[in-house]
């Protein structure tokens, strides 16, 4: 973790003053948004309510990096039309929980990667992530399982914490301090009973948590690889790929051609291991047949593979895939001993 | 790899400058490509085994191993078979028609070890199309004395399904290449080998001896193949194998082509047997 940089305190009655000098010195915000029973993270307009009290936003805030759908380029009769890099736009994601930062830390790995991820790194580097730690984990919550915390810095820039009267802003990146430095007329200096009473918080949340009992997963897995295992869960699988719109570190995606007569544009667009013609060849021949294959890929990705490359398990711990698994597929049972 | 504007998703502009049917079957055809931009063929370094994007807006991209090889200068050399949108439409190409090549991409064959060795080539129908690059590369003037001796096994299912036939011939007139072309099965005017792949492999039972084994071929071959190669005394690191799998981005990103911790388009397309053998089975 990233040694504490410089802590500032700002009262919540000022919350929202700070949150227009931010949108005056040409940031976008965002921020939690209620809509109905869910809370996402969108454009925060002139009048925000700042309370961080939900346990996770509905969707993960990967989009933000990794849109949804994103045009590469345009042509026009065949040949390359325009460079479809859109100016940067510096912004401000404000609400995140460290689960869900932990994630964009764990894409950079993927995308920042040489040859760079061009679309990726414009938006990553024009970006401000501010977390929440967390103080009431939900039950299908396991980051410290997976190598995060309630608390954990991995990702962000700026942490939040929530002290009551005040929140208390820590700066956990280079970025994160130059931003705060910025704004150093609204905010006072942290005071040692200030820090003193964040720890407090995220240990607590922490020492709530159930602990996975993951320690060698990725060989465990990896020897797993031809055994049955696998069966009890892809039997039940659908193949909805609901799992991996919502996984927060899940980031495959297709790329696809759209043309309206004589202009067209490259798009890329999430896609999904669970589907059958994600491996597709163009001959019939398709690696991964069945279900069964499907499945354990992802699981495999996750907890073997990404650790060989990269030295991290590629899930966070939000447990989103569990909440929104319509045959109710629980990731932890899968991987536990 | 950088693409053009140091971005790896945009092609560059190439020019179709001829287009050649390859089998009798002609759903084989080689595309010969020209960089529009000089500065884009200068980027474009690669070695045998690398392959490209081929990209037609509008339709897509399709991943096609190189087949000319970097001692041809001027162009590009794509051997590809119709099979989809992509491939289908690049079929109808005419000679003059731009398209776009993203690369070169992956990992070439590993001829920086292939100093004083015996090279051994074994292909089949036309995945043969990275071996004529690397076959090309090591006949020119520059390579050949790099190696000691050059052998080529080479079959396809019938005579007309063989590519690159005035090659072939011309290599089997030279004294510097050892060419062992056969065919599953001959007609009427075949006067030359018949028999799968594995079984000319036994009959003709190159040494093993500080040598280096490039295969490339379908994935029934490559099943008979491997075991006549390890009684012939090749230690599966000294077996490179070239594979195909669908892919997108070509770099690493889209996550589709891995076969357990590696990706086909980044860590491939050539593997030794070596790192297969430790890898899943699944491809």
């Amino acid at each position: 973790m990233p040694e504490i940089m410089i802590a500032k305190t700002v009262d919540k009655k000022k919350f929202a003053d700070l949150a227009k000098a931010i949108v005056s010195r040409g940031y976008r915000l965002y921020g939690p948004v209620r809509n109905g029973g869910e809370v996402t993270l969108g454009e925060v307009g002139e009048e925000p309510e700042f309370d961080f009290d939900y346990r996770n936003f509905k969707m993960s805030p990967k989009e933000f990096f990794l849109p949804q759908s994103e045009v590469l380029c345009r042509f026009c009769r065949g040949e390359l039309a325009e460079d479809a890099a859109p100016a940067p736009q510096k912004r401000v994601l404000l609400g995140l929980r460290p689960c869900d930062a932990r994630a964009i830390w764990l894409l950079d790995k993927v995308f920042l990667e040489e040859p760079e991820d061009f679309y990726y790194k414009q938006k990553r580097e024009n970006t401000v992530v501010i977390s929440v730690a967390c103080a009431n984990p939900a039950t299908t919550c396991f980051c410290t399982s997976v190598g995060g915390g309630p608390a954990a810095a991995e990702g962000s820039d700026i942490l939040l914490f929530d002290l009551g009267e005040a929140f208390l802003l820590e700066a956990v990146s280079e970025r994160g301090e130059e931003f705060l430095n910025q704004f150093s007329k609204m905010t006072k200096d942290a005071t040692k009973k200030q820090v003193a009473q964040k720890k407090k918080i995220a240990e607590e949340a922490a020492s709530r948590m159930e602990k996975l009992p993951l320690d060698g997963v990725a060989e465990r897995l990896a020897k797993a690889f031809d055994s049955d295992l696998w069966e009890a869960p892809s039997q039940k699988c659908l193949g909805c790929g609901i799992c991996t719109y919502f996984c927060p570190t899940c980031y495959c995606f297709d790329v696809t051609d759209e043309t309206l007569r004589e202009n067209g544009r490259r798009v890329r667009t999430w896609d999904s291991c669970m589907y059958s013609p994600f491996t597709l060849h163009a001959s019939g021949h398709n690696p991964r047949p069945s279900q069964k294959e499907r499945v354990r890929q992802r699981f495999m990705h996750k907890f073997s593979y990404a650790v060989d490359n990269s030295g991290q398990l590629f899930c966070v711990g939000c447990g989103r895939c569990i909440v929104n698994c319509p045959v109710n597929i629980d990731l932890r049972e899968v991987i536990a001993p | 790899m950088k693409g053009n504007h140091g971005n790896p998703y945009l092609p560059y502009p190439v020019e179709i400058q001829k287009v050649t049917v390859e089998n009798a079957d002609r759903d084989i055809k080689t595309f010969k490509l020209a960089f529009l931009n000089k500065e884009h063929e200068e980027a474009f370094q690669y070695l045998p085994g690398q392959f490209a994007e081929l990209s037609i807006f509008g339709k897509g991209e399709s991943p096609i191993g190189i087949a000319s090889s970097p001692t041809e200068e001027g162009y590009l050399l794509f051997t590809v078979k119709r099979m989809g949108v992509v491939t289908s439409d690049l079929h109808n190409s005419e000679e003059g028609r731009i398209i776009g090549v993203r690369g070169p991409l992956g990992k070439s064959y590993p001829l920086d070890q292939i100093e004083g060795k015996n090279v051994l080539i074994v292909g089949g129908g036309f995945a043969f199309t990275t071996l004529r690059s690397a076959i090309r590369y090591l006949l020119a003037p520059e390579n050949r004395g790099r190696i000691n001796n050059l052998t080529c096994i080479y079959g396809a299912r019938s005579p007309g399904e063989l590519i690159y036939k005035e090659e072939l011939k011309e290599w089997e007139e030279r004294d510097d290449i050892e060419m062992y072309v056969t065919v599953d099965k001959g007609d009427e005017s075949w006067t030359g080998r018949e028999g799968f792949v594995p079984t000319v492999l036994k009959e003709v039972a190159p040494s093993s001896e500080s040598a280096i084994c490039l295969v490339c071929g379908p994935p029934i071959m490559l099943k008979f193949t491997f075991p006549v190669l390890s009684d012939l005394g090749f230690p599966p690191e000294n077996i490179v194998v070239s594979l195909e799998m669908r892919m997108k981005c070509g770099i690493g990103k889209c996550g589709r082509c891995n076969i357990g911790n590696l990706y086909v388009c980044k860590d491939g397309p050539v593997f030794t047997l070596e790192q297969l053998q430790a890898l899943p089975a699944e491809y």
